[in-house]
C-alpha cells in the first residue's frame, strides 16, 4: 500500500506548479513580442507613422538608416519637391496584397 | 541620411514608432548597404500611407530623392495594401519594368503573409541582383 497523498500536497503538485509553469511560459512569450514594434498583420488597421529609409552615404559611425516622422507633413513636402523639380521618366511596376 | 530634402532629419528612434524592431532594422540596413554598393544605384524603402492616385504619390516621393534617375524606390503602404516600385531613368536601363514586376510578385507573397521585413528584403535583393554589378 502507498502512503496516503495530503490534499495540500495534490494541489501543489497538479494546479500550483502548472500554473507556474504556464505563467513563466506566458511571461516569456509576451516579453519576446512587445520589443516596442507593432506587427503588421493583413487585414488589420495599421496605424504607424510613415518610415522612409535610406542607406548612409556618410562613411561616420551614424546610423545606416533613419526613421522619419516628419514624412508625416508629405502633402506640403511633395508639393515642394514637384515644383522644384522636372518630372522625369520613370519605370516600375505596382501591385497589391 | 534622411531621404528627401525637403523633409527635415531625425535621429533613429530605437524602433519603437515604426513598424520594425531593432533586428528588422538591422536586416533591413544591411539588405539596403548590399544592394547600394553592389549596383551603384541608390534603393530607397517608404513604409506608410500613400495619397491617391498612390502612383504618382511614389513618383513625387520619388523626385525628391537626391538622385532620381539612379535611384529606385520601394513604397509600401500595409493600410492600403498595396506596393510601387519606382525606378528613375537610369535605373530602368538595368531593372526592367518586368524585373520590377517580379520583385513586385515576391513581396506581395511576403507581404500577404504579414512579412513587411521580409518582402522588402525579397524586392530588394532581386532588383540589385537583376541590376547587376556597376
Amino acid at each position: 500500500m502507498g502512503r496516503s497523498v495530503a490534499v495540500s500536497e495534490t494541489v501543489l503538485l497538479y494546479v500550483v506548479i502548472p500554473a507556474l509553469i504556464l505563467l513563466a511560459v506566458g511571461g516569456l512569450a509576451y516579453a519576446s513580442s512587445s520589443d516596442g514594434a507593432r506587427r503588421y498583420r493583413p487585414g488589420r488597421p495599421y496605424e504607424v507613422e510613415p518610415v522612409w529609409f535610406l542607406a548612409a552615404q556618410r562613411a561616420g559611425g551614424t546610423p545606416a538608416i533613419e526613421n522619419d516622422p516628419a514624412a508625416a507633413r508629405r502633402p506640403a513636402a511633395i508639393g515642394n519637391a514637384s515644383a522644384a523639380r522636372p518630372a522625369t521618366a520613370t519605370g516600375g511596376a505596382s501591385d497589391r496584397w | 541620411m534622411t531621404a528627401g530634402n525637403a523633409t527635415q532629419e531625425a535621429p533613429l528612434a530605437d524602433g519603437v514608432h515604426g513598424p520594425f524592431n531593432t533586428r528588422q532594422l538591422l536586416r533591413l540596413d544591411q539588405a539596403l548597404r548590399i544592394a547600394d554598393s553592389s549596383t551603384g544605384l541608390t534603393f530607397s524603402v517608404y513604409v506608410g500611407e500613400l495619397a491617391e492616385p498612390s502612383r504618382e504619390s511614389a513618383e513625387s516621393l520619388h523626385r525628391q530623392l537626391a538622385a532620381p534617375a539612379e535611384s529606385v524606390l520601394i513604397a509600401v503602404s500595409p493600410q492600403q495594401r498595396l506596393l510601387e516600385i519606382v525606378t528613375g531613368g537610369q535605373a530602368r536601363k538595368r531593372i526592367s519594368d518586368r524585373d520590377a514586376k517580379l520583385a513586385a510578385l515576391s513581396m506581395v507573397a511576403a507581404f500577404g503573409g504579414g512579412d513587411l521585413t521580409g518582402g522588402i528584403v525579397i524586392g530588394l535583393d532581386q532588383m540589385a541582383s537583376h541590376a547587376g554589378r556597376s
